[in-house]
This record gives C-alpha cells, sequence and structure tokens, in this order.
C-alpha cells in the first residue's frame, strides 16, 4: 500500500489520479485519499452557475418566468371581471 | 518478512500501528473525531452503519432510557447514539422545559433545566488493542489504515476478544458465535471514500481523516469550546500516552467520560502479560531447579 509521499511524487511528475493510482495498483479514489487525507465524496462538485453559459441560461429562463407570471396574472384578473359570481359554489 | 518490520519497527520505537504490525509502506492512520458537541441524536449513523455492512436487527426493544432503544454496543450494533438526560442547563443556551401552553404536565423539578448529552459511541481502533493481541485465529488483524477488523471467514468464535477489549465494544452473535465489531467500513476505504457513519452523519459530529490531522481539528474545536464558556468539554481518547496508547477514535464530550458510559482510564487488557509470562517462567526454572536438587540430594543419601 503506497505512502502519501509515493502518490504525490507521481502526482508532482504531472499524472493524474487515475494513473498514479494505476501504476500504484491501487483504486483511484483510494490514491485521492491518500494524497490529500479528503474523501473522495467530499471533494466539491464544479459550481455551475460560475459558467458563462449557465448563468446566461438562468437569467434567460428567469425573465421568461416573470413575463409568464405577469401574462397569467393579467389572464386572470381578466377573467374574475368578466364572470359574475355563481354563489358560494352552488350550482344550479 | 512481516517479522523483520515488526522488529525493526519495535527497535526504531515507532509507535505507528500500521508500521508496528509490519507494513512497511502504508497510508496515513484514519480515524473518527465523534464531536459530540454537535450531536444531535439523529441515528443517521446507526442506521447507515446497519445498511452499509448488512448488520441484523438487534431486537426491536423498550428500554425506556430517553430515545436510546439501541442500550449499547454489540455483535449487531457497530454504532449507538447515547442519550443522557441532565438537569443541567447548557452554556449559552436558555434551557428549560415548559409545557404548559401546550396542555402538558408541566414537569419541574430543579428549575426545569435539561440538557440532552448526545454521543455516537463506536470501536475505538486502539493503538494497543487487546482483542487483536489474545485473538488465536488472525480473524482480528492491524490494516494498513491502523485501524482493527475482524474477517468473519476466520473467527472461530472462541470469545476471548470479548473480555480483552477495555471498552466493552467487541461482542459474540448469538446464533452463530462469531465476534462482530466496526471496521471502519475497511471495504469503503479501499476506494477512497469514507465510513458510512461519518457520510450519513448531517452535522459532521462524525468526523472521518487522516488521525493527525483530526487531532489538530479536535484541540482547536475544544480551545474554541472552552473559550466560549463550556469549561466542562474534554477530549477522550485523543492522548497516545494514555492506557491503550491512543484511540484511532476519539471524542470531544461535554462531561466526565462515566456519564457517556465509557471507562474513565482505559488500560489494554494484555497490559502485564509479559511481566506474567515473567513471573511464570521464573516460578518454572525454580521448580526445576528445586526438582532436581532435591533427585540429585535423593541420590546422594
Amino acid at each position: 500500500m503506497p505512502t502519501r509521499e509515493q502518490v504525490q511524487r507521481l502526482l508532482d511528475d504531472g499524472l493524474g489520479y487515475d494513473d498514479a493510482a494505476r501504476r500504484l495498483g491501487i483504486h483511484p479514489g483510494l490514491a485521492q485519499l491518500i494524497a490529500t487525507g479528503v474523501p473522495v465524496e467530499r471533494v466539491p462538485a464544479p459550481v455551475q452557475e460560475a459558467d458563462e453559459g449557465t448563468l446566461a441560461w438562468i437569467r434567460e429562463r428567469a425573465a421568461a418566468d416573470l413575463a409568464r407570471q405577469t401574462r397569467t396574472r393579467v389572464s386572470s384578473s381578466k377573467q374574475a371581471k368578466k364572470k359574475p359570481s355563481s354563489g358560494d359554489g352552488v350550482i344550479g | 518478512m512481516a517479522s523483520d518490520n515488526l522488529l525493526s519497527g519495535l527497535l526504531a520505537g515507532d509507535t505507528d500501528p500500521a508500521a508496528i504490525s509490519g507494513f512497511h509502506d502504508h497510508p496515513p492512520r484514519m480515524g473518527f473525531f465523534t464531536d459530540t458537541s454537535v450531536c444531535i441524536g439523529c441515528k443517521a449513523c446507526e442506521v447507515a452503519c446497519k445498511e452499509w455492512n448488512n448488520i441484523p436487527e438487534d431486537g426491536l426493544n423498550f428500554t425506556g432510557m430517553s430515545y436510546d432503544n439501541t442500550g449499547g454496543l454489540g455483535a449487531d450494533t457497530w454504532r449507538h447514539v447515547a442519550f443522557i438526560e441532565q438537569r443541567k442547563p447548557i452554556a449559552g443556551q436558555i434551557a428549560g422545559v415548559h409545557h404548559g401552553d401546550v396542555g402538558a404536565p408541566e414537569v419541574d423539578e430543579g428549575g426545569g433545566d435539561l440538557r440532552w448529552l448526545m454521543a455516537s459511541d463506536v470501536c475505538k481502533h486502539c493503538t494497543n488493542a487487546a482483542c487483536l493481541d489474545v485473538c488465536p485465529t488472525g480473524s482480528l488483524f492491524r490494516t494498513e489504515f491502523g485501524t482493527v477488523v475482524v474477517q468473519e471467514d476466520i473467527c472461530n468464535g472462541c470469545g476471548y476478544c470479548i473480555p480483552a477489549c477495555p471498552y466493552g465494544v467487541i461482542d459474540q452473535r448469538k446464533d452463530d458465535g462469531r465476534a462482530w465489531k466496526c471496521t471502519l467500513c475497511y471495504d469503503r476505504l479501499g476506494v477512497g471514500m469514507e465510513p458510512a457513519c461519518a457520510k450519513a452523519c448531517p452535522t459532521d459530529s462524525i468526523q472521518f481523516g487522516p488521525l493527525d490531522e483530526l487531532r489538530e481539528r479536535a484541540a482547536q474545536r475544544l480551545d474554541n469550546l472552552q473559550a466560549a464558556g463550556v469549561s466542562d468539554a474534554r477530549l477522550y481518547g485523543h492522548d497516545p500516552n494514555d492506557g491503550v496508547g491512543g484511540d484511532g477514535a476519539f471524542f470531544l464530550l461535554l462531561d466526565e467520560p462515566e456519564v457517556y458510559g465509557l471507562p474513565p482510564d482505559p488500560v489494554v487488557t494484555t497490559r502485564d502479560l509479559p511481566s506474567m509470562w515473567r513471573h511464570v517462567g521464573a516460578a518454572a526454572a525454580t521448580l526445576a531447579v528445586g526438582l532436581i536438587a532435591a533427585f540429585a540430594g535423593g541420590r546422594r543419601s
């Protein structure tokens, strides 16, 4: 089982965890755990909001939502004005 | 080869259990730091442990001990969340049980202050593990991560490890007689994942990582708590100079260890074995000399 120094040396040579792990005969996740002390599930995922394309999509989607909500509000208020009250939901 | 490593490790005064056990190259020692000050008693650790390790049911009992119906660690309980109720306010917290406004009977003894101490207990993965020392089959072994694991397919159910554990952790299953305990999720560690209990803990009360880093983090947390007025806060099992050489799983407690059902001064139960064997050897040698002298004297007369 490799030491932290052994894993680190391979990483310093420019290898990724996959290649370093292959050379050492261990799982890539274990190579990462040994090198960093952090379990593989705890490594922070890339933040999607940081991507400019994603941010543009979110802005577009938010604007569309706002427009749709406004349209819905206007049409429902028009319908409410047209329809007289039917009297507490009693049909007949 | 392993014995050469063992000898060289011991001669070098090595205190790393993996090195002493014969691992020439090994990763950093891994362990748990359980900070009970942030445990909320959700028992997610108990459930995650059972699910991941496929541990059978440990009895559906009502113990009457607060919210703890598990009772303690055992062959089918590798994580146990203890609930301790105390008539004592927590520092900085407005304590008190006042149910008058919802129609419940008011319980007011000693001012109505109540605090719950909750702590998730586990195998301590001792540096000097007596369970491992006494195992005659090699079923209990030290891993390259410095943890102590039982190989259930090798265990013959002799039960020597049960009284050897100073914490009363390891236990035999009634139906098959074999010994079972926390493995610190050895299988998950092998692919770089953290143990299931630590993964499931929503407050990070159970922290997993390299032991030396955890010890630093725990010391910092203790300083912060004491500075905030929690004067009873203390670390348990962190000291490499204690009776078991320090634990691989150590704790931050808010009261005496006895309150949590932990021994205040655990000692590796095999500590006196070398001295005992020396005394047995001396007694046997004395007996042999006496017999030889008596035999020789008898022949002369």
